[in-house]
């Protein structure tokens, strides 16, 4: 079972959503996460009433949703230090 | 252009029907102006026409304005208020940026809430405009904007009025209209709100400043200075209660008439409102007493002392009493006030008691254009009015607010002080549109009410008060004397005639004639020695 269950919401693959989904490639390859993640990519194109129910107030947004508590990152993800941060994903 | 109702029936006005139907208004105001209760007063009036909302909210929680609604709307009926929508758009503190993002979710989420027949409404603008760092979130915006006005969709928005990050007024070009709300401090405690269309596109629209109040019912907006003025029906006339004063109005006054009662402290202006309301209410008038000068209490005791009761009157709702502080709020929203209480009662008559208290809170130039307007609204409606003004002259009719022009009755009461005591007089300055009395009568107060005496002229000119007894009693004094003179003149004359006839002695005839002098001489006497004793009598009487 996957530690990290983690949701990028995005509206069209557009420049900036494709640049999140790179920089998210890359970060579930840091050792924080590696193998221990479950990443999904959701189009709210296809799914507008998530953006909704997620309360989304702008995309790309990563959302991790387990474990709680829940955590929201907003943006392209450029800086990997500060999305591991922002996810609370840093190890001690 | 299409309009859609505002929720507020003198916006409405304003604007010539309501918001652009298919296109994007801004309410523009610092905070506290009063921007999202327009929003939610528009939101309940869409609902209860059948309209869905889409209400986009960046700053209160959907369950506070849900709330707010619920309490300021008439009831709502569920049905109504599924057609309500909140899109929660708070920006999450906890939330951090990293890198760009895209605003689109805003425009999506509107899409997928909008239903058929939708209006949305986003509060506020400028809480959006946080998350704008670059021109690419303004560009999705101006999309946002236009996709609403290609489709014909109603926007309702709020923004603030500080100049947004990217300096240019996106909103004020984007926006068909921009409606500006702003408080102005009067004075130094009194603050009054105020609307202003800065703009409408296609459509003529009033371009005052308009005070308004809020208040638990939403906003009362009064645009009456675009009121047109309506003319008087001449022919009803109303009685004051009195009839000598009927009289010296030419048949009492006109119905839908303003009547300014003016005089100074103490002349009974107000017993006199009192006499008149009292009159109006028994004819079936329906009557609103504003009193700026004393409570209900007061008012109800100042009328029992001349016999009459408002009590029973209040009770059987002939007659509305308000009795309201100066000070306590600004002048235009006494005005408004007061026009809010005349539309919820529909009163036919209204005295205002008096119209110098509203000098505490405003220059004589103010209360004057404040009267002006609210005599617009009463012509406009056909509601007779009754001014009372305190009138610091003795001498001259008009006075610090001149209101003379505004008026069509004028009834002018004064106390003059002569030898030692007050004569009450009053007069009809003026009365249009009829036959007006030019005298100046004197008249009494007592817990009878009002009596207006006859004139009397004595010596020539117009005697009041003791000297008027006095004249009287005088005048009385020299009819019977000149008429008892006479009788005695004929008698002589009987007398010379019979001795003529007979032919009698001389000596006799001027014995008799001694004596008749002598009578006369001492009926002299006694006339005016009875007279001084009647002047004593009726002296006594009048001290009492």
């Amino acid at each position: 079972m996957a530690k990290y269950h983690l949701k990028l919401y995005i509206v069209g693959y557009t420049p900036v959503a494709k640049r999140a989904i790179d920089n998210l490639k890359a970060i579930c390859q840091m050792p924080s996460l590696k193998d221990e993640y479950q990443a999904e990519i959701i189009n709210l194109l296809e799914h507008p009433q998530l953006a909704e129910d997620e309360k989304i107030l702008a995309t790309p947004l990563l959302i991790r949703e387990l474990p709680e508590p829940i955590r929201r990152v907003l943006g392209d993800l450029s800086d990997h230090e500060r999305v591991l941060v922002g996810l609370d994903l840093y190890e001690r | 252009m299409d309009k859609v109702s505002t929720g507020i029936v003198g916006l409405d006005k304003v604007l010539g029907g309501g918001y652009l139907a298919s296109r994007p208004t801004v309410i523009k105001g610092d905070p506290g102006t009063g921007k999202t209760i327009y929003c939610l007063l528009f939101a309940i009036e869409a609902l209860r026409s059948g309209k869905s909302v889409c209400f986009v909210t960046c700053d209160e929680s959907p369950e506070d304005l849900l709330s707010n609604i619920k309490t300021i709307s008439d009831g709502l009926t569920d049905e109504q208020i599924k057609n309500l929508r909140f899109i929660d758009y708070r920006i999450n503190p906890e939330e951090d940026a990293i890198g760009d993002y895209e605003l689109t979710p805003l425009l999506l989420r509107i899409q997928t809430s909008l239903q058929q027949n939708g209006v949305v409404v986003i509060d506020s603008l400028h809480t959006l405009l946080e998350l704008v760092t670059h021109s690419s979130h303004y560009v999705t915006l101006q999309r946002l904007l236009n996709w609403h006005k290609q489709n014909g969709v109603l926007l309702l928005m709020t923004m603030g009025m500080v100049p947004n990050k990217f300096g240019d007024k996106f909103e004020e070009y984007y926006a068909d209209c921009v409606i500006e709300l702003s408080q102005k401090m009067k004075s130094n405690y009194l603050m009054t709100r105020y609307l202003r269309v800065k703009k409408m596109r296609r459509t003529k629209h009033g371009t005052n400043a308009y005070p308004f109040m809020l208040n638990s019912n939403g906003v009362s907006l009064l645009p009456i200075t675009s009121i047109e003025l309506d003319r008087l029906d001449i022919n009803q006339r109303q009685s004051t209660g009195i009839a000598e004063l009927d009289t010296m109005l030419g048949g009492g006054y006109l119905c839908g008439s303003n009547m300014l009662i003016a005089g100074e402290t103490g002349t009974a202006k107000t017993l006199l409102a009192t006499k008149m309301t009292q009159t109006a209410v028994a004819n079936g008038t329906k009557t609103m007493f504003v009193s700026f000068e004393q409570s209900d209490a007061n008012l109800i005791a100042t009328s029992t002392s001349i016999g009459i009761d408002f009590e029973a009157m209040i009770e059987q709702r002939g007659l509305i009493l308000k009795a309201v502080n100066a000070q306590e709020m600004g002048l235009e929203e006494h005005l408004i006030r007061i026009i809010d209480l005349c539309e919820q009662h529909q009163p036919q008559f209204v005295v205002l008691d008096s119209v110098t208290s509203l000098l505490d809170i405003g220059s004589a130039a103010d209360v004057k254009s404040l009267l002006s307007r609210f005599c617009s609204y009463l012509t406009n409606r056909r509601i007779t009015a009754c001014f009372v003004e305190l009138i610091h002259d003795q001498i001259s009719d008009d006075n610090p607010i001149c209101i003379s022009s505004l008026i069509d009755t004028m009834i002018r009461l004064r106390r003059i002080e002569t030898n030692g005591e007050f004569y009450r007089l009053m007069h009809v300055v003026k009365s249009r549109g009829s036959a007006t009395s030019n005298q100046v009568r004197e008249f009494y107060v007592s817990d009878t009410g009002f009596r207006i005496e006859r004139p009397y002229i004595g010596e020539g000119h117009m005697v009041f008060g003791s000297e008027k007894s006095q004249q009287m009693i005088l005048n009385d004094e020299r009819f019977n004397k000149l008429s008892n003179k006479l009788a005695e003149i004929n008698k002589t004359l009987e007398l010379l005639e019979s001795y003529e006839n007979k032919g009698i002695d001389e000596r006799l005839l001027t014995v008799e004639r001694a004596k008749i002098d002598l009578l006369e001489a001492k009926y002299n006497a006694e006339s005016d020695l009875a007279t001084i004793v009647r002047v004593k009598q009726s002296n006594e009487e009048s001290r009492n």
